[in-house]
């Protein structure tokens, strides 16, 4: 305990829990330690007082911003004159390949070099070019990072394999696009190492992966480099 | 308006009723109107695009939230724009000497929930905001307006539950400093309470 001025370490770790503690997301344990410290120190029990008030004035302020109403039925009418061809998984699948392949994938795999490991970097930009891209990841599952009970069961075949880039960062693959559908379903691809090339979609966090190569386990039992093979599924081979 | 196909309409059902949201989110990070509604439309229409991807029964909330903040980031990176650094330690420490003070202070003076509320302008509330980095003001957007958990929000972000507490510890810290600046520019809280701007130096 402590009087204001002269915290005690105790206080110190309330200071750093006490905005949970308001939003209720502390874990239970934590939850019950942090109240007994307030049912006992008087200067801890202010400052969670001032911060309440704080966090009232807060949310009060931070009220959301409304629209104009003219923005809804402007959405709605662009979604209307939205092309029908969207509508055909086959004609769908020639627009992504085409138009994403040129217009987004210049800026996408630049972002997503931003994104890699410094041996991923390459910058590619003409359409020529983006196939030759290549950055090597780690395949994981794709519900890394994920809540655990969307991870319980990523040794079973629940769960189509994704990327990870670094750590907390994942991308998953499009499976219904992808021309490589055993890498992408294929428990025990995880772990492996990639090198891949393809079209990074960044607002789905997602790759539709048009060539890769397995790099194998990093290393084996032995600590060995597992040496690499190549999987003859790259699209058009 | 010409009908639309099932799917669209099924899309305007479920997506549609969270567009003020989606504004809302947009407005803090793009910081203009115009540009905000641009920003919401540009997301929609992607979500639309890929629809086929959602999974029904799922937070669709969440997943246009992180369409809409992704749309934005590419813009942004295309415009080579860079936010302003925040001193995140030093905004913290003198924060926390303002609460000290504040608990030490003049029993008798108007609590810090009536400061902001009734001598902070919405401009000033929505500038400090505008100060924070973009991924601190986008947890906190979340968690204080759209009283999304913390798990919901790194879902939609795609980060650990513990970048989500640290950006919003931060993150309200350095609000909350800012807005008992505000009020002490206008002479309402104590000299000696000052909180300085972040203009200094990034550590």
């Amino acid at each position: 305990m402590s009087t204001p001025g002269q915290p005690s370490a105790d206080c110190s770790a309330v200071s750093l829990q006490i905005f949970h503690y308001q939003a209720d997301e502390l874990p239970p344990a934590e939850r019950r330690a942090v109240r007994t410290h307030l049912d006992m120190c008087p200067a801890c029990s202010r400052r969670l007082a001032v911060e309440d008030e704080l966090l009232c004035a807060l949310r009060t302020r931070l009220r959301r911003r409304d629209p104009a109403p003219e923005l809804r039925p402007r959405v709605l009418a662009a979604l209307w004159e939205s092309s029908p061809v969207r509508r055909s998984r086959g004609l769908w699948r020639a627009w992504l390949g085409a138009a994403a392949l040129c217009a987004t994938l210049g800026v996408a795999i630049s972002g997503m070099a931003g994104a890699l490991p410094e041996e991923g970097r390459v910058g590619r930009t003409a359409c020529q070019q983006v196939r030759e891209v290549a950055v090597v990841v780690d395949l994981i599952c794709d519900r890394a990072g994920k809540p655990m009970r969307q991870q319980r069961s990523c040794r079973e075949q629940l769960h189509v394999n994704g990327l990870r880039l670094s750590e907390g960062q994942y991308w998953s693959l499009l499976v219904d696009a992808s021309n490589a559908r055993e890498v992408a379903l294929d428990p025990e691809m995880r772990g492996h190492r990639l090198r891949v090339g393809g079209e990074l979609l960044r607002e789905f966090n997602s790759l539709r992966l048009t060539q890769f190569e397995d790099l194998g386990l990093e290393e084996d039992a032995d600590g060995l480099a597992v040496e690499a093979r190549r999987i003859d599924a790259v699209h058009g081979r | 308006m010409a009908s639309g196909s099932a799917r669209q309409r099924e899309f305007a059902e479920v997506a549609l009723p969270h567009t003020d949201a989606l504004f809302n989110l947009a407005l803090h990070l793009t910081r203009d109107r115009r540009d905000a509604e641009d920003l919401v439309q540009e997301a929609l229409l992607k979500a639309f695009r890929f629809f086929d991807s959602y999974e029904p029964g799922t937070q669709i909330r969440a997943w246009l939230f992180r369409i809409l903040r992704n749309t934005f980031i590419n813009r942004y990176r295309a415009a080579k724009v860079r936010p302003q650094e925040v001193n995140f330690a030093h905004l913290e420490s003198t924060y926390d000497r303002v609460i000290d003070e504040t608990l030490l202070g003049d029993r008798g003076a108007m609590s810090p929930e009536r400061l902001i509320l009734d001598h902070v302008l919405d401009e000033e509330v929505d500038d400090a905001l505008g100060r924070i980095p973009e991924e601190y003001r986008t947890v906190v957007i979340m968690a204080l307006v759209e009283d999304m958990t913390y798990r919901e929000i790194a879902d939609t972000l795609s980060i650990p539950v513990g970048t989500v507490m640290s950006r919003l510890h931060r993150g309200r810290k350095a609000l909350q400093a800012s807005l008992l600046d505000y009020a002490r520019r206008r002479g309402i809280v104590h000299r000696e309470s000052s909180v300085p701007n972040d203009e200094e130096p990034a550590s």
